[in-house]
């Protein structure tokens, strides 16, 4: 599953850019050829109207003279002057015109040429024909004269009025062009941005949504198949998460393998678990007449714990008694066990106090920096005289009862294994009809509902009677009826009844797998 | 969390001690342990909230306690409970730890 990125390959973020960049470009293109397209038509539109006030101060013009033409006429019919009225006020109506033409701009190049012809001949026939008859009307130039002359003024206005006209023409068919022209540089623009957004959906598509969703599908798949191939891509960024899920699957399918030989390891440690189990359980041998007992050990569910006993007769008038809770879980705790049982068994045997036993099983502890701590409840009991040695390392107080009342016997030293410490031995004398119970904090650290423990106290309600058997069943009952999850620790409890005179009893023990 | 797992909080004091509540026990006690160690050589840990303390939890004061001691510094343990008090005077280790009412 290498990486495939070629070094030509393009980033995402570049491809991006250049599409924006082009798209932009378009944009600018596009608005910049639609401005100029307007503004064509504006001006042509303004030039159009100018030209059209032309042609219309040109026929204004071409009224005037005839006025004047018309005024001249009659004075020189009728010699009143008021006659001249007319002439006089188009000759001043004419001069502004003339000023107004040549302020307006219209494209023709020899718009101006006609306009100063035709101002120089309209003031050539004022100064021919005009003037002298208003002088003398008498003396005015014959009609012929004046007739060629005024028709040379009509002419020329005529030329000046089909300059302008041609002029507005052709500005008509321009505005004409040029309307077309924006209007298809409009809609040009919209359809470039509709081809242009559907390129970028596309080319969006191509180089991410589809990637993407390929991705996802691949991804989904590693649920069922984590040796599923994923899909590689061009675009760096896209390669970069192919990459980082391809670690996590790399991780994923380590996890397993790793989970896989974990299990296999621990199907292969299960026989040896079951063996150490076996080593940690023991059977309540033969007990003297007029002694029962009864146990009760609960392994912990999914985990080897380090709760163990022994109980045996270290000759015929005394039976020992040790009861072991090693801190901690697994192999290593049992084991721990294991040996601190053997280690107490010796010590006993040697004739040891229980309070030196637990010196020495402490000094050896000690050397084992490895050793998990643990404690333990040591007892020689003297089966004619009732009388109890008994030392207690850190272990929950043994419960001493005639039916009537419990009696604890407490600590007589720290936990073994984490201080440099002694045990001191005390004595209790086991009347007849009297009851000794031993157990471990499993018993009253059963976790039950709103994380309640079982308790001391539920524990002491469980002692109701003498009977060991009785006992131990009863508590085994309230445990199990009290808890509310699994069993993280080891149930162990060990009772011992002392018959009152002239009883008969018997032994009994349960061990619970 | 699972129904085994005890909660336990851990906060700092006025005074720089540890302040902790709750339940110390196999799932909780390694966080403790952390913290304890973070704390410097001479560690104070009001224990007024806690409300159960296992085996688990126990050995990691007392191993606390012992690499405090080794190191030239101290962990006290103040205002513990009466369930605490009644846990410490089963494992016989009131005497062998600093405890402060």
């Amino acid at each position: 599953m290498g990486a495939t990125t070629t070094p030509s390959s393009v980033s995402l973020r570049a491809r991006l850019g250049i599409v924006a960049l082009v798209f932009l470009s378009l944009v600018l293109v596009a608005a910049g050829l639609s401005a100029l397209s307007v503004r064509s038509w504006n001006r042509t539109l303004e030039t159009r109207a100018e030209v059209q006030m032309a042609t219309d101060d040109v026929a204004e013009l071409q009224l005037s003279f005839s006025d004047q033409e018309t005024a001249i006429r009659g004075y020189q019919l009728s010699q009143d002057v008021a006659a001249l009225d007319p002439y006089r006020n188009s000759a001043v109506v004419t001069a502004r015109l003339f000023t107004r033409l040549r302020s307006r701009d219209v494209p023709a190049p020899d718009f101006q040429e006609r306009v100063d012809a035709a101002e120089a001949i309209g003031a050539h026939w004022r100064s021919v024909i005009a003037e002298p008859t208003i002088a003398d009307p008498d003396q005015a130039p014959g009609d012929e004269l004046a007739r060629a002359m005024f028709d040379d003024v009509r002419t020329e206005f005529e030329r000046l009025s089909e300059t302008v006209d041609g002029q507005l023409v052709r500005l008509v068919d321009r505005t004409d062009q040029v309307r077309r022209l924006t209007f298809g540089v409009l809609f040009a623009s919209a359809m470039a941005a509709i081809v242009a957004a559907g390129l970028i959906t596309v080319l969006f598509g191509r180089w991410i949504t589809r990637p993407l969703a390929r991705l996802a599908t691949a991804a989904h798949q590693l649920r069922t198949d984590d040796a599923m191939q994923l899909p590689d891509f061009d675009a760096p960024e896209l390669q970069s998460v192919t990459e980082a899920i391809r670690e996590l699957q790399r991780s994923l399918v380590s996890s397993r393998d790793d989970a896989v030989t974990a299990l296999a390891g621990l199907e292969q440690s299960a026989a040896l678990a079951v063996q150490v189990r076996s080593q940690l359980t023991n059977d309540i041998g033969p007990m003297p007449d007029g002694w029962s007992a009864d146990s009760l050990l609960i392994p912990a569910e999914g985990v080897v714990a380090g709760d163990c006993f022994d109980v045996g007769l270290l000759d015929a008038g005394r039976i020992y008694v040790v009861m072991i809770d090693v801190t901690g879980h697994g192999a290593g705790a049992a084991l721990d066990a294991i040996t601190a049982k053997s280690q107490l068994r010796s010590a006993l045997r040697s004739r040891l106090q229980p309070g030196s036993a637990l010196d020495w099983l402490s000094r050896e502890t000690r050397r084992d920096e490895h050793a998990n701590l643990l404690t333990a409840f040591v007892a020689i009991i003297d089966v004619v005289s009732g009388r109890c040695d008994y030392a207690n390392a850190g272990h929950p107080p043994a419960l001493l009862t005639d039916g009537t009342e419990i009696v604890e016997l407490g600590s007589t030293g720290p936990l073994v294994g984490a201080f440099r410490a002694t045990w001191r031995t005390d004595s209790v004398e086991i009347d007849p009809g009297s009851m000794l119970v031993m157990y471990t904090d499993g018993v009253t650290d059963a976790l039950g509902p709103d994380r309640e423990r079982f308790g001391e106290t539920r524990l002491r309600g469980c002692i109701s009677d003498l009977d060991p058997t009785a006992t131990v069943g009863r508590i085994h009952q309230s445990i199990e009826a009290f808890r509310s999850a699994d069993r993280t620790d080891d149930v162990t409890v060990l009772a011992f009844s002392r018959a009152r005179r002239g009883s008969t009893l018997e032994h009994r023990d349960t061990v619970t797998q | 969390m699972s129904a085994l797992e005890g909660p336990l909080t851990i906060a700092i004091g006025d005074d720089g001690e540890l302040v902790i509540a709750g339940e110390i026990d196999a799932h909780t006690a390694p966080g403790l342990a952390e913290a304890i160690t973070r704390s410097g050589p001479d560690v104070t840990i009001d224990m007024s909230g806690i409300e159960f303390v296992d085996s688990s939890g126990l050995r990691v004061l007392i191993d606390a306690h012992q690499v405090a001691e080794s190191d030239g510094g101290s962990l006290t343990l103040s205002n513990p409970s009466p369930t605490v008090t009644r846990l410490l005077e089963i494992s016989g280790v009131v005497e062998y730890l600093n405890i402060r009412e």
